[in-house]
């Protein structure tokens, strides 16, 4: 059963389900890197060389001794280490990154506009992938559809990319209530994935994670304090996880052969505009 | 201090209700008890994240209109932590939410449905009737003690009491989607709201009539988040104590109409909150919505968007709950895409004639809206899109050319020429075929 979940760290995670443990995570990636790829994204044919890099999404969770509490006020700090750092990885892989900033959306309504109906889009998406579904990127299940390929038209790039991070850190109380056994002790750490959307189909072509820092058991957990303190170097250890299987620029992988038959996908090349309207009317009969 | 502020708001609404209530402020007591600090400093924190994440919704326009009736209508109160102030957030669900500092926030999807300038005001005033109450504060505290509580019962039975985080809910805080106020919370804000809009010169009435606006939400969309507009269930009682309340003023103010208030006349939100409705896959509130104002002032754009939503509601009926009811399907349908959604409606019973009837009434709307204006872009487009998924590329391409020349310089121009490549390779081959 386990051989056919493809990341070791999706079989990490479905185990430690199996084992009745309880992760704190809603993301896929539950254990190490994670990833999934549409065959032509795997293949090259719909590989992007030109990604524009939105800025992350995340949530914040400080596990106390009797209650957990979404932070706010870290994660704008957090999430600009995390850009800096996916975007100097994803870059070393020979892509060229354009990384999107707060401030840039910020002055542009447009682009504002156009992010937030792209993200929300993803997020609908990305839902169903958390429902333990993410086998579906590769049959290419998902798609942003027409709010993404506007986005990424818009920013001029082949593929825009959505990060999305958890972390979840112990309080101090927490770790001695789980010392005492007194409370189960629970995953904590960072998650992040991120996922591809191609200005071409508008698809989620692909998608890369990883897991940061998770412990579980007894004392287990990662203090939350020491992560925000630490936050670049840990920003840094969970960009290099998470890009760590997303494949060069330019190397070819092999395509998987799938269960089922994947979407049949038409590309047509660039539009020759004229041409085409030009044709038409010749074909419509000057209707 | 809550049963306090109510009972003088009634009993001043049997008396001289605007004289008394030009000195409100006093009513408003200053927070003694409470543990205002950590929430106000979430507040804060919010607000930069809404403005960092862009989620607020910058328009001067509808900003001056909003800030305007706020101003009228948010009372003094003698805290000095709370600061009024009113921000739009681009979203077709029918909601508005507070925070304890004095932020305001309104949806464009409630502005959009909102008649008059009376009404906004009532909203305005129920909100800032939970801040300057303090009821944040209050539904905190109220809910860390029952939060620690369970915490507690939890640790004796060696359970867990922590919950995973999930996705889909971080566009506000867990505090702000979740700060529930009590039902009579939410009375109270409801009858403050009264009192405050007496004061600014606004009719009461205007109250009740914004809460049945907003209460027309077919497909649930202001469930989640569960903010102070919350449930339909819990705004139909709020309506119905609201209109006892209302009937029992003096009828200088309980008996005019809101007719008399400035219509907001937003024509841009509304147009704005029809595309959302359809893009945040809610066509049937869209055809819902659509409809009242066909009513009302039937015009091209309306018939088009009509056109729209029920080429997107495809096998889909109006009312999903009644589907919802389907245990099976409930379940699983978290976990699937909208395609997907879409396959499974229209291998349900009567899925292939609801996708007759919504493509029927789709292509009705369009030829209506032609009929109104015969250059209107969009119609083009919809009868494009209908016919290209319908394989009728003859009148796909059509429409399709038509819509182009009409509007030039549209943002989806690459995707409609994409489809026409598509639709010159079909009818080539039917040409070759014919030969």
């Amino acid at each position: 059963m386990i051989r056919q979940i493809r990341s070791s760290g999706w079989a990490a995670g479905a185990i430690l389900m199996l084992l009745g443990g309880q992760p704190a995570f809603a993301g896929v990636c539950l254990w190490g890197e994670c990833s999934e790829m549409t065959n032509e994204f795997r293949t090259m044919e719909l590989r992007p060389k030109t990604i524009a890099l939105l800025p992350a999404r995340s949530t914040l969770t400080q596990d106390g001794a009797f209650n957990s509490e979404s932070k706010v006020g870290e994660t704008a700090g957090l999430e600009d280490a995390l850009g800096k750092s996916l975007h100097k990885e994803i870059s070393s892989q020979g892509y060229t990154v354009r990384r999107v900033t707060f401030d840039e959306m910020g002055k542009d309504p447009q682009l504002s506009a156009l992010m937030n109906a792209a993200n929300a889009r993803y997020d609908e998406e990305y839902a169903t992938i958390v429902a333990f579904k993410v086998k579906g990127v590769r049959y290419r299940r998902y798609s942003v559809g027409e709010e993404g390929r506007k986005l990424a038209k818009y920013l001029g790039v082949d593929a825009v990319a959505f990060p999305r991070m958890q972390v979840v850190g112990s309080s101090t109380g927490s770790k001695w209530m789980a010392g005492l056994g007194m409370s189960e002790g629970r995953q904590g750490g960072i998650n992040m994935e991120f996922g591809l959307v191609h200005a071409r189909t508008g698809d989620i072509e692909a998608l890369f994670g990883g897991v940061s820092k998770s412990s579980t058991g007894p004392m287990g957990g990662v203090s939350f304090k020491k992560i925000i303190k630490k936050g670049d170097k840990y920003m840094q250890d969970i960009a290099e996880t998470s890009v760590r299987k997303l494949p060069k620029v330019d190397e070819q992988l092999k395509p998987e052969k799938l269960d089922e038959e994947a979407t049949k996908l038409v590309l047509y090349d660039e539009v020759d505009e004229e041409a085409v309207l030009d044709d038409l009317d010749d074909l419509l009969g000057g209707e | 201090m809550r049963i306090a502020i109510v009972v003088s708001i009634i009993v001043l609404s049997l008396g001289s209700f605007q004289e008394v209530w030009s000195e409100q402020a006093s009513l408003y007591e200053p927070l003694i008890d409470g543990s205002k600090d950590p929430l106000i400093k979430v507040a804060k924190e919010q607000e930069e994240q809404f403005v960092r994440r862009g989620i607020r919704f910058n328009d001067p326009e509808l900003q001056e209109i909003v800030t305007r009736v706020a101003q009228a209508v948010v009372p003094v109160v003698a805290d000095s932590f709370i600061n009024f102030r009113v921000y739009l957030i681009r979203d077709p669900s029918p909601i508005a939410f507070s925070l304890a500092d004095g932020q305001i926030y309104l949806h464009t999807g409630l502005l959009a449905r909102l008649e008059n300038e009376a009404q906004l005001a009532a909203v305005l005033a129920h909100e800032a009737h939970h801040v300057a109450a303090h009821h944040h504060i209050q539904a905190n505290d109220r809910r860390h003690d029952i939060g620690t509580a369970a915490g507690i019962g939890a640790v004796l039975l060696n359970r867990n009491a922590s919950e995973g985080t999930h996705w889909g809910e971080d566009k506000y805080d867990e505090r702000v989607v979740r700060s529930v106020f009590s039902e009579e919370m939410e009375f109270e804000a409801d009858t403050g709201s009264v009192a405050l809009l007496v004061r600014a010169g606004f009719q009461p009435v205007a109250a009740v009539h914004a809460l049945a606006r907003l209460r027309q939400d077919p497909e649930l969309t202001a469930v989640d988040p569960d903010t102070s507009f919350n449930t339909l269930e819990s705004m139909r009682k709020r309506q119905g104590r609201l209109q006892e309340l209302v009937g029992s003023l003096p009828q200088a103010h309980a008996g005019a109409t809101a007719a008399d208030a400035r219509p907001l006349q937003l024509r841009r939100v509304i147009e704005m909150t029809i595309d959302d409705y359809i893009r945040l896959d809610r066509p049937g509130t869209a055809v819902e919505f659509v409809d009242t104002l066909l009513a009302v002032q039937p015009d091209a754009f309306l018939y088009a968007a009509k056109g729209d939503s029920h080429l997107a509601m495809g096998p889909r009926p109006i009312h999903e709950d009644q589907m919802f009811k389907m245990k099976v399907f409930y379940k699983k349908r978290e976990q699937m895409t909208r395609d997907e959604i879409a396959q499974k409606y229209l291998e349900m019973e009567g899925g292939p004639e609801r996708l007759a009837y919504n493509l029927d009434s789709a292509a009705k709307a369009y030829e209506l809206a032609l009929q109104f204006d015969e250059e209107n872009a969009r119609a083009y487009r919809g009868l494009g899109n209908m016919y290209y998924e319908q394989k009728d590329y003859r009148q796909a391409g059509r429409n399709y050319v038509k819509y182009l020349k009409l509007s030039p310089d549209t943002i989806d121009r690459s995707f409609v020429l994409e489809n026409l490549q598509h639709i010159k390779s079909e009818l080539t081959k039917q040409k070759e075929a014919e030969k």
